[in-house]
């Protein structure tokens, strides 16, 4: 070792010592670390107490930077973390908006039907709003009376506002009674930390608490809350906190507490629900006049309920007893739908039709729906409507129904009368059939051209010479006659011609009986010359009668019927 | 000048006269007619000592057999309390004592004052001085009051207040 050396270590022994020591110190890495975690909670305790803020501004950064990269990396972990604490805060925040959604329904629910609700369902109809909206709309009257901040670890009263009209009480007294009660509920009822005492009801007023860590807000509120309010106040109680954090947590009653959150609660005591202009009623408006005009209209709309229903039910009566009374026409069922008559029942196809029926019934056919299945009446009209439908009756052939019995009364013609069973009953009437009364149209004929013929005289002039007028009544009578004939023979009847010669009482009886043939032989002849059938002619013997009486000189001649 | 309000409460078995001491200072009334507490019964006073104001809030809390988490509940937060006894019931005066053990353990060490009631029935008292004596060697604010009278009550308040402020 040089002499300078031991020089140095003779004057400078102790501070090379130092010197080494520092300087190794410095240069090793792990002995600066070491150092620094020494006196960095010390450094930061005092750079954050002078309070100027600039280790926050300085630290703030690279905390948030590596808080990101903390979570981007790890982020189950801090929800494993944050899970405790994130569900209460989420169901306690359900629960409030529950609650409130539930009280909006009661408030609607509630004044859906009351006076006041039909007014207000009618100022929503008129202004175009939902009911619902408009009633919470209506319903949010109310003003927070007094605020209390309480301390929450000792219940003493950190500030207290009231409004004017207000009526306090001795606030120290009220803040502790109602910490006590808090704690109360606390102890009894609560399942966990968290729960706490939020609402109270007392007549008029609502109390409602919102807690912070330090201290809990509660409010006298008069009236009916909305929902947000809660919210409005919690921000209001979250502003105290923030800025009077220590003093809050520290309070212990002392008068000269940095503490004033007057302002703040202030605040509060202004949340009121604006006064709805509507509900203030204006001087001179009429607010029943709404409710006249609905009374008005609602007896109208009775009215007209009522007159239609009664009008429904008389045009019911009156085609039931139209519809029903008809003959072929079964009404099971009349009922009254979508603005139409609905008929059902049975009818038969000879009944009228019953649009007729109806419109004779003097009601619009359209109204009417008629559900009617086919049958087969055995009403007499339609029993008499089907024997005319079937068996076709000639003009002059009246068919009525007596005691059940089908009366077919009237001329025909003998074919038709003969065909008329056979054809009623091919059709199935339903009914014994009566023909007895009927008469046959040829046989009617005959009767009325017999009564002209039979007796009809024909005068000679002399001899057996004829007139010509006289002649031409022979051909007359001939033409009759053959009409006759054939009626006859279509009635399969026989007819028998018988003349008579007569002559005047002068000459002799001989010549005379002579004359009476040769006047009845003259007839025949001019009958058979004429046309007449020589097989119906007879004379007659002058033996059987008188024929020469007075001053008679013609020819009488007899038409009779045979079987 | 704005007082320094506290909250104050008040313990001990049942029939000791809390309620009564409490009614004595605050309305400087008593009633013969016992009236048992229900939970807790809360009272204001304000009252000056020393040249300072003193608000109290004082609360009443109910004497039970067994003094739960509820009644203890009540107990937070006091500024101060006292532990009251019956001079005519001498284990009314261990009772306190445990109790004042159990909030100790609990709170830690609250401001308060003893009080031994009942003092205007002195002949009936079977608590002896030399009990008192013990009892103050181990707790130094030990004040024989009488809720009736109301001897020694505003004294035993200005003590707890005094306690309060110097602590």
């Amino acid at each position: 070792m040089s002499e300078i050396d031991d020089l140095k270590r003779l004057l400078f022994g102790t501070e090379k010592q130092t010197l080494d020591s520092l300087s190794d110190r410095v240069e090793r890495p792990e002995m600066r670390s070491a150092d620094i975690a020494d006196v960095m909670p010390e450094a930061l305790r005092q750079s954050y107490s002078k309070g100027d803020g600039d280790l926050v501004r300085e630290l703030r950064e690279p905390i948030v930077q590596c808080l990101s990269e903390s979570l981007r990396d790890s982020p189950q972990q801090y929800a494993d973390v944050l899970y405790p604490i994130m569900g209460p805060a989420i169901r306690k925040s359900i629960t409030h908006a529950l609650r409130g959604f539930t009280q909006q329904i009661n408030e609607t629910m509630e004044h859906s039907l009351s006076a006041k609700g039909l007014k207000w369902r009618w100022q929503a109809m008129r202004s175009g709003v939902p009911f619902g909206e408009f009633v919470i709309q209506q319903t949010l009257q109310y003003r927070v009376e007094q605020v209390y901040l309480i301390a929450r670890e000792n219940g003493l009263l950190i500030d207290h506002v009231h409004h004017e009209a207000a009526l306090t009480k001795d606030n120290d007294a009220v803040s502790a009674m109602f910490t006590a009660i808090q704690d109360f509920v606390e102890e009894s009822f609560a399942t966990d930390s968290s729960s706490r005492l939020e609402t109270a009801d007392m007549g008029e007023f609502t109390l409602w608490a919102v807690h912070g860590p330090h201290a809990s807000m509660v409010s006298v509120i008069r009236g009916v809350p909305p929902a947000s309010l809660r919210a409005d106040l919690s921000a209001i109680l979250e502003r105290i906190h923030f800025r009077y954090s220590d003093a809050l947590r520290s309070y212990e009653g002392g008068a000269d507490s940095a503490l004033d959150a007057e302002a703040e609660l202030t605040e509060a005591i202004q949340l009121q629900a604006k006064q709805n202009e509507s509900e203030e009623e204006a001087p001179g408006t009429k607010p029943w006049l709404p409710f006249v005009i609905i009374l008005l209209a609602a007896l109208l709309f009775l009215g007209y309920v009522g007159y239609k229903r009664w009008h429904i039910q008389e045009q019911m009566t009156l085609l039931s007893e139209t519809v029903g009374s008809q003959p072929g026409i079964y009404l099971d069922d009349i009922s009254y739908s979508d603005d139409k008559f609905v008929l059902a029942g049975l009818r038969d196809p000879l009944a009228d039709n019953i649009e007729q029926i109806v419109e004779q019934a003097g009601l619009d056919p359209g109204l009417v729906d008629a559900n009617f299945r086919p049958y087969r009446a055995l009403d007499p009209e339609i029993v008499s409507r089907r024997a005319i439908a079937n068996i076709t009756p000639p003009e002059g052939v009246s068919v009525s129904i007596e005691e059940g019995v089908l009366v077919l009364e009237g001329i025909a013609p003998q074919d038709w009368i003969e065909s008329v069973s056979v054809k009623a009953q091919a059709a199935s009437l339903g009914m014994p059939l009566r023909i007895a009364d009927m008469q046959s149209s040829e046989m009617r004929d005959m009767d009325i051209l017999l009564a002209e013929l039979d007796g009809s005289e024909f005068q000679f002039s002399d001899g057996d010479n004829l007139s010509e007028d006289e002649v031409f009544r022979v051909e007359q009578f001939v033409e009759k006659l053959n009409g006759l004939l054939e009626n006859a023979e279509r009635v399969d009847r026989a007819v028998e011609v018988s003349i008579r010669g007569y002559t005047d009482s002068a000459g002799t009886r001989e010549y005379n009986a002579g004359l009476s043939i040769d006047r009845a032989s003259a007839i025949q002849k001019l009958f058979i010359d004429r046309g007449a059938p020589e097989s119906v002619l007879s004379i007659e013997s002058p033996s059987t009668f008188d024929f020469g009486v007075g001053d008679s000189r013609n020819a009488e001649v007899f038409v009779r019927l045979g079987e | 000048m704005s007082a320094l309000t506290s909250k104050v409460c008040i313990v001990g078995d049942f029939g000791v006269g809390k309620t009564s001491t409490v009614e004595q200072f605050v309305n400087s009334q008593f009633s013969e007619k016992y009236l048992t507490t229900v939970g807790v019964k809360i009272d204001t006073k304000e009252f000056t000592v020393d040249g300072r104001l003193h608000k109290h809030v004082i609360w009443d809390i109910a004497g039970t057999d067994k003094f739960g988490a509820l009644e203890f509940s009540y107990l937070k937060g006091a500024a101060g309390y006292f532990l009251v006894a019956d001079g005519t019931r001498r284990n009314t005066i261990e009772n306190a004592q445990n109790l004042h053990q159990q909030i100790i353990e609990r709170y830690g060490a609250v401001p308060n004052v003893m009080l031994v009631n009942k003092s205007d029935l002195k002949l009936e008292w079977d608590v002896t001085k030399e009990d008192l004596d013990v009892l103050r060697e181990n707790h130094p604010d030990v004040l024989v009051t009488s809720a009736k009278t109301g001897d020694a009550v505003e004294h035993a308040f200005a003590l707890l207040a005094q306690q309060i402020v110097g602590k």
